[in-house]
């Protein structure tokens, strides 16, 4: 119940800071900053990783 | 977007003979085969990242694009996340790790070279390098254009000889430098485009007010959008289209599926994963190349879409008004009208930097297509020993092609030109390569299938169905008397929806039923 509340409140955040209101758009608005931001923590994450030698 | 002042004249010479030294290093670094096709497959991730970025970010991802959301809205947004998404993390994590692997276990050089020797096929091979060396042009055409219309607005240039000396001045460090130079100035490039960018994204939201206040102004503004985008089923510029209108259709299809999956089965882009000597690599590259093209495709929809508020403030109008109807105008009106002149200078620059980088891929990938996989291994079997040289005269073929077809070519073909050859590069390679590298039980009888029946099911669609290409080529017209042969929602549906899912089934349907690759094969290809 807590959690849910949680997210609802981020997610409102979200939308008044971003001011749009069309999930779909602020969605993809986050998504895009999100995918960045885990491609960075990917990189960093596998900056020494193991050689694999088969497919 | 005229800026008339040395400065940038100046600025474009000292970038010119940075670009030189680089092609420079690049012909000295140059010793064998690997070196000019795969940059001897140990170049540093970073560059890697910025010039695979830099190469698939052209002038018109950054104007065409950005100035679509300026019509569109910010619903292209979910092109920047596919290309994020798809064209960084899954292409390097998933597809590029496999194929670097593969590749240097199969000694491939070319990206068709590594699926013809992964179904063991010159026809593949060469066939493959056919289709990239004939339709290639037409998109380096509509790049050449882009770059050529830089130099004649912003220098005084002559179009046609800026034309010229574009090719030139590309062709001169391809030819002589081939993929080391390339990646090099791609890396600069790269690094160039991304600074413009930054500044561009911030001075656009310090300009109106900050992000919220930019956004809800943007929101507000829904009661302004054109009848004509309302019947198309536009509903504002922070909403998406309605739902199956012809808006939304191409937003979805052959905007963000269409270029956003597109890009996996890009030969040019393919070939850079062979480049690096490891795994380790590939990951780091995904570090930089995830916020690249967040601040290439992400800031170009966003300020494209946030120009309408910016046109509406200080002009009572919206961006497709002030570009005059044209959405390739809206961005170089909006950078001409809004930013201070210094910074007109460094976008002027990004996008020379955009256009070259593009280029120089596509002048090589075209070269090696042309020279080393159909001329050297499908017509010569593999004989002759001439690889670079013949390689060479490829790139100068091809590169003399895309000059005449950026002369001859009406504009609204040549405009069609990146869509084409995406779509075209998505049904005739993509299951093959999703096959060689994921599926072993997939056979060359298969492979050869795929290819033949996504590379006529995407021309077919797009000379037969698919409006924005049918209607200008005029095929249609010639032949049946009809604009297009199907009508309605049809006409929008984009050929990578159609011909790429029926050269899967005809991949698979195929392999299952004829002779599977032999276990040595295999091994060859996949190890143990």
């Amino acid at each position: 119940m807590l959690t849910c509340d949680i997210i609802k409140c981020t997610l409102k955040m979200v939308i008044i800071m971003l001011g749009i209101d069309d999930p779909y758009i602020w969605m993809a608005y986050v998504l895009c900053i999100i995918s960045a931001l885990g491609c960075i923590i990917y990189g960093l994450l596998n900056w020494n990783e193991e050689e694999q030698e088969e497919l | 977007m005229a800026v008339s002042t040395p400065l940038l004249g100046v600025i474009v010479l000292i970038y010119l003979m940075i670009i030189f030294y680089l092609g420079l290093l690049g012909y000295k670094k140059t010793k064998e085969i690997d070196d000019y096709m795969v940059a001897g497959r140990s170049i540093h991730p970073y560059i890697l990242a910025l010039s695979y970025g830099a190469t698939f970010i052209s002038t018109s991802a950054i104007i065409g694009f950005g100035g679509a959301a300026g019509a569109l809205g910010m619903g292209l947004l979910w092109l920047a996340v596919m290309n994020i998404v798809v064209g960084i993390f899954i292409a390097f994590v998933v597809f590029g790790k496999r194929t670097r692997r593969m590749g240097a276990r199969l000694n491939a050089v070319t990206f068709p070279e590594f699926l013809g020797k992964r179904f063991q096929s010159r026809f593949i091979q060469g066939f493959s390098g056919a289709i990239i060396g004939i339709f290639m042009p037409l998109y380096a055409g509509i790049v050449l254009i882009g770059g050529a219309r830089f130099l004649e607005t912003t220098l005084g240039v002559n179009y046609d000889i800026a034309v010229l000396i574009l090719a030139i001045i590309v062709a001169a460090y391809v030819i002589t430098g081939g993929l080391i130079a390339v990646m090099y100035t791609d890396a600069l490039q790269g690094a160039f485009m991304f600074i413009g960018m930054i500044v561009l994204l911030a001075l656009t939201y310090i300009k109106l007010g900050g992000v919220t206040a930019a956004h809800e102004a943007l929101s507000g503004m829904t009661g302004l959008v054109p009848e004509s985008l309302v019947a198309g089923g536009h509903l504002g510029w922070t909403t998406m289209p309605a739902f199956g209108s012809p808006i939304w259709w191409t937003l979805v299809s052959t905007l963000v599926l269409g270029v956003g999956i597109g890009v996996l089965a890009q030969p040019q882009l393919a070939v850079r994963y062979m480049t690096v000597e490891n795994d380790r690599a590939l990951s780091r590259a995904v570090l930089v190349g995830g916020p690249f093209i967040l601040m290439m495709t992400g800031v170009a929809f966003t300020v494209g879409a946030l120009s309408n508020v910016y046109f509406q403030k200080t002009q009572g109008i919206i961006a497709v008004v002030a570009g005059k109807g044209n959405t390739d105008l809206i961005i170089p009106e909006y950078i001409n009208s809004a930013m201070p002149e210094l910074f007109v200078v460094l976008f002027m620059l990004t996008l020379l930097a955009a256009a070259m980088s593009t280029l120089s891929s596509q002048f090589h990938t075209m070269g090696t297509a042309i020279g080393h996989d159909f001329y050297r291994e499908f017509i010569k079997k593999g004989d002759v020993g001439q690889t670079v040289n013949i390689t060479r005269l490829g790139i100068a073929l091809t590169i003399i092609t895309s000059v005449i077809l950026a002369y001859i070519l009406p504009i609204s073909i040549i405009a069609r030109a990146t869509a084409i050859f995406f779509g075209l590069c998505a049904a005739a390679f993509l299951p093959m390569y999703v096959g060689a590298l994921f599926w072993k039980r997939m056979t060359r009888e298969g492979a050869i299938a795929s290819l033949l029946v996504g590379t006529a099911g995407s021309l077919f669609w797009l000379t037969f169905i698919h409006s924005k290409e049918a209607v200008p080529l005029g095929i249609c017209k010639a032949l049946f008397g009809v604009d297009t042969l199907l009508t309605g929602t049809w006409t929008v549906v984009d050929p990578i929806i159609v011909a790429t899912p029926i050269a899967m089934i005809v991949a698979v349907g195929v392999s299952l039923v004829t002779t599977p690759p032999s276990a040595e094969h295999l091994k060859d290809c996949y190890g143990k």
